[in-house]
């Protein structure tokens, strides 16, 4: 019996964005996988609908509201639902559909719910949560999310009155609901591994939030400590990414267009600047060293902080990289944004040594396990040899720089481009996933020796996730809905399909009509 | 009070370290003595007569002013822009910062290292801090005060105005030239009262009970050991309208008498304090330094055109001074003792003599040596055993063009109780140095450099060690082997060398943590 493990993938949810482009479809690709099903937006029908591995499909009681995004748990616990309903502001009895609503007294309303288990969390909308709040950072476990506005994707953020970019809102199980002001325009959010603090990253500050229990001198669920990343008003930092590195200890803080590296001691209470040799594009903790991995988009260097004193080592590689992840045997850079560069670089922290590997095509997406690395590799247009003219899939072998005898990557040219991968590391081997563009296939991959079987799908597939369970779920090009759940133990697939047909050609009646009385 | 012409009387003289314009790390001011008002740019020569013999005064230079301040577990910053004062551990690099007055343009630390004081200019202010809590207790001075000294015991500290030093901040109110602010610590308390014109500092006695504070014209004497300050004025001169520029003041370390050097004077006042008696005695021409030998037995003056060494016994200051000549017809101005007391380096940096010479205290015999380049400073290390010989740019009149030193800055690493030395050229003019207690190691750091020199006093060897950024102040921790160099950075940055480790850690945006909200 293999035993699944998911490689490091950036993205557990490979599946196509969600949003207002698939407002007129009867349901939208962009699902949330949880432990209990898979939810699904279904556009026309405004409903939010759970299918289950067994084929079935239920609705979610949204008390007449409709679903516009999804934000699930990583965890796949439960999942942060926005939505919306047309009210009339007429109380007149007659009044049923929409159209019947004088169109001056028609409005649209909107609340956050969270789901779980098919249905919403304390049973109704969130109290005090925005629907406008479009991003989302969890605890690993899932006990608790932090809500925020997250400005590069809020373009189609509609909200009445007014929106306080002041605040995160942290969310736990139970629903209950924390507001928290942190300062203008918080961008990211990131917990301490015992989940008992949360920094939060807005423009100029950085905010540490003590959770639930409160310290000395400082309230439960407020900002106990607001760092300054400047001390002139005039000017605007805005963060770029942070880590938490030395068991909670210390915030490493890069900001937008700045050598500047921010060390924030979270015990100590004070700053401290690093001065890097370019603005970072990446940064990793290796927490079994202690260490952690700067590299840039623009600079062959990686450097490697220790976490006593900050001292820096710099490692002068072949080709700037702009993404990494940690695997076993060290951390793996690679460039996924510049076409030139096809470098994948292993660096061990603590020696400092170092090892590449080189990409046959440009990396579109990367994920890193154990025993191999998997990529997905776009074609170069304006190339006219045979492979660099194709899309591709790599296979690299992970081993610690200074391993003899590691196998040379391998590379699939692919007969059209890859809209996704997922990994499975077993016992004694490790597979891949992979989907295709207008192929209703997926090709499993075995790693270790690039074979490949194909399972059969009934429609070509658009996107796919790794379920909480172990298992796979694969969203496939149907109007009616269609999605299938393979079971990686036996390639077995079972596929559901009509879950988009509820409701269909019914003209929804306003809802809430009581409540407005 | 009497004024009088006199040969030497029965005196004790003043310990050497009373220099003034010292900042708490002293001990790498350039040489010791003057008020520093008639000084010129470091490394050169003062354009300033000299009072009759129209040779330039010696320069006296201090490269500390205005620098942190450290105790042997701390360094502390004064940010004046943000109205705050950063304390950093040397050990654990810990920043912590509290608010202090506004603008505090200088922050010392008392011997004890239990408390440092900030000047706050634009509240007219003094902060008291304890080291180790940080608790702060300001009190308010007299109005526009720009200087700031502290008594050896940490007990007092004094403010005045000195037109000629810069202001950072005025409360826009009255300006007195005659005004100072004393301040006890502990409680904190403030009494003002008016010296002399223009004070121009504050010589304290060892133990802290009397305090002198030094014009042109005059002397006020301030007893410190009762509940409240009691000042007496002690005029130095008949005729206060021009009186001559006081430049070097020695106090006996019980505080009983000074000793004042006057510019163009071709005497020296004694001044006995008790009795608020003034006196002359006669001294060779051209006085140029005086310092006091490190056992407290003589009081040693320059003069510098009779090309002499007058020496007066502290137990007997009228008796006729012991005059030791020069060894050779060179004009040497300064005097600097060895930390030992065994020996004296005399030099010049009025003129381009590219030669100094090593005087066997109590003895006629010296060591002149020839150096590279003519001198701007010397700095010596706490024993003495090494002297560190900053040379000027400018050459001597008769140097080779061809010469390697010739139109460059140097250093002469020399040991003064031997011959060996270390001729250094230097890629540009050093700014400031300091020196480890044990009479380990040196540093130096230089303009326009992001690094600092390390030398080691027993090879003579430097290590150069890269900074992040240009280093603007430097100073050693007491008790330790380790040197600070505070530099340019907008948020404020500070590096610290262990040079038997070879490690250097260094803090940057530490003024940061003053907007730290909690």
């Amino acid at each position: 019996m293999l035993t699944l493990l998911l490689f490091a993938g950036c993205d557990p949810w490979d599946f196509p964005e969600g949003g207002d482009d698939h407002h007129d479809l009867l349901w939208d690709p962009a699902v949330a996988v949880l432990s209990d099903g898979v939810y699904v937006r279904l556009g026309v029908a405004g409903a939010l609908v759970r299918v289950l591995p067994d084929g079935t499909w239920s609705e979610v009681d949204l008390d007449g509201a409709a679903p516009e995004s999804l934000l699930a748990s990583p965890d796949g616990s439960s999942v942060f639902v926005t939505t919306s309903w047309q009210a009339c502001e007429d109380d007149d009895p007659a009044i049923v559909y929409a159209s019947d609503c004088p169109s001056s007294r028609l409005t649209t309303e909107r609340e956050m719910v969270l789901v779980r288990d098919g249905e919403r969390v304390g049973g109704g909308a969130l109290d005090g949560v925005s629907a406008a709040l479009n991003a989302a950072e969890w605890t690993a476990d899932g006990s608790l999310a932090a809500l925020y506005l997250d400005p590069d994707n809020a373009e189609d953020v509609q909200f009445d009155g007014f929106l306080n970019l002041n605040e995160v809102t942290f969310v736990d199980g139970d629903a209950a609901v924390h507001r928290v002001p942190v300062g203008f325009a918080p961008e990211s959010v990131l917990f301490t591994a015992d989940n008992r603090r949360a920094v939060v990253l807005s423009r100029s500050h950085v905010a540490v939030i003590d959770l639930a229990t409160g310290s000395d001198g400082c309230e439960a669920w407020s900002a106990c400590v607001t760092y300054p990343l400047t001390l002139d008003t005039d000017q605007a930092i805005t963060p770029n990414d942070v880590v938490i590195v030395a068991d909670g200890r210390y915030a490493l803080v890069s900001v937008e267009s700045s050598t500047d590296l921010y060390v924030l001691d979270l015990q100590s209470e004070s700053i401290d600047l690093l001065e890097l040799a370019a603005a970072p594009s990446v940064m990793l903790e290796d927490t079994a060293n202690n260490r952690t991995l700067v590299a840039y988009a623009g600079l062959a260097q990686i450097d490697v902080i220790e976490h006593e004193f900050f001292e820096l080592q710099s490692i002068e590689v072949e080709e700037p990289a702009s993404s990494g992840v940690m695997t076993p045997s060290g951390a793996l850079f690679y460039n996924d944004t510049q076409n030139s560069y096809k470098d994948v670089i292993m660096v061990d922290a603590l020696s400092g040594d170092w090892s590449e590997q080189r990409a046959e095509n440009p990396i579109i997406e990367l994920a890193a396990g154990a025993r191999h690395a998997v990529a997905t590799m776009r074609a170069e247009a304006a190339s006219g040899d045979f492979y660099d003219s194709h899309d591709a899939f790599g296979i690299f072998t992970i081993a610690a720089p200074g391993t003899e005898d590691v196998p040379e990557p391998v590379a699939l040219v692919l007969e059209s481009a890859p809209v996704g991968f997922a990994t499975i590391e077993g016992d004694t081997a490790d597979y891949a996933l992979l989907l295709l563009s207008g192929v209703d296939t997926i090709l499993k991959v075995r790693l270790d020796d690039a074979s490949a079987v194909p399972i059969e799908l009934p429609a070509p597939p658009v996107g796919i996730a790794a379920t909480p369970g172990g298992g796979f779920v694969v969203v496939q090009d149907g109007a009616l809905g269609s999605l299938s759940f393979i079971d990686p133990a036996d390639d077995g697939v079972t596929t559901v399909t009509g879950f988009a047909t509820l409701r269909f050609a019914e003209t929804p009646i306003l809802p809430r009509r009581a409540a407005a009385e | 009070m009497r004024t009088r012409t006199l040969f030497p009387l029965l005196l004790a003289l003043a310990a050497c370290e009373s220099e003034m314009n010292l900042s708490s790390d002293g001990k790498a001011a350039f040489d010791s003595g003057g008020f520093g008002a008639d000084t010129g740019g470091a490394g050169e020569p003062s354009d300033d007569a000299d009072g009759d013999t129209g040779t330039p005064s010696e320069d006296e230079s201090d490269y500390l002013k205005l620098a942190p301040a450290a105790t042997d577990q701390y360094v502390f910053v004064a940010n004046p822009d943000r109205d705050t004062l950063t304390r950093i551990a040397v050990s654990s690099l810990e920043v912590v910062t509290v608010e202090v007055g506004r603008i505090p343009s200088t922050v010392q630390t008392t011997s004890d290292y239990r408390l440092a004081v900030t000047l706050d200019e634009g509240d007219d202010a003094v902060s008291i801090v304890y080291a180790e809590t940080l608790e702060v207790f300001p009190i308010e001075i007299r109005d526009n005060m720009n200087q700031l000294s502290l008594s050896p015991n940490g007990e007092w500290a004094m403010a005045w105005y000195d037109p000629n030093a810069e202001s950072m901040g005025s409360s826009g109110g009255v300006t007195s030239f005659n005004e100072v602010s004393f301040v006890r610590t502990d409680p904190a308390t403030h009494f003002a009262m008016a010296v002399g014109y223009d004070p121009a500092g504050v010589r304290w006695s060892d133990d802290g009970t009397r305090a002198v504070v030094v014009s042109d014209a005059a002397l006020a004497v301030v007893e410190l050991a009762g509940d409240t300050p009691v000042r007496s004025i002690i005029p130095l001169v008949e005729d206060d309208a021009s009186p001559p520029v006081a430049e070097e003041v020695v106090l006996t370390p019980d505080g009983k008498f000074a000793f004042v050097r006057q510019r163009g004077a071709e005497d020296l006042l004694i001044v006995d304090l008790d009795n608020e008696v003034v006196d002359r005695v006669v001294v060779g021409t051209d006085p140029t330094d005086m310092d006091v030998t490190v056992d407290n037995a003589f009081l040693a003056v320059v003069a510098r055109s009779a090309r002499q060494i007058w020496s007066y016994d502290l137990a007997n200051p009228y008796a006729t001074p012991d005059v030791v000549d020069f060894p050779v017809d060179l004009p040497f101005g300064s005097i600097t003792f060895t930390g030992n007391g065994e020996r004296a380096v005399l030099y010049t940096n009025a003129a381009a003599i590219d030669a100094l010479t090593i005087w066997e205290v109590g003895s006629s015999d010296f060591d002149t040596r020839s150096l590279v380049k003519p001198v701007a400073s010397v700095g010596l290390s706490p024993e003495g055993t090494t002297a560190l010989i900053f040379h000027t740019k400018e050459n001597a009149e008769d140097a080779d063009s061809n010469d390697p030193f010739y139109n460059k800055w140097a250093l002469t690493l020399m040991e003064t109780a031997s011959i060996g030395e270390n001729r250094l050229l230097l890629p540009a003019e050093p700014t400031g140095y300091t020196v480890t207690d044990d009479d380990r190691y040196g540093f130096f750091i230089l303009d326009g450099h992001d690094l600092l020199e390390a030398v080691d006093f027993n090879t003579l060897i430097p290590t150069t060690v890269s900074l992040p950024s240009q280093p603007a102040f430097i100073g050693a921790l007491p008790g330790h082997d380790i040197a600070w160099a505070s530099q340019a950075h907008d948020l404020g940055r500070i590096s610290f060398y262990d040079p038997a480790a070879d490690s250097l850690d260094t803090i940057t945006g530490f003024e940061l943590n003053s907007d730290i909200e909690h």
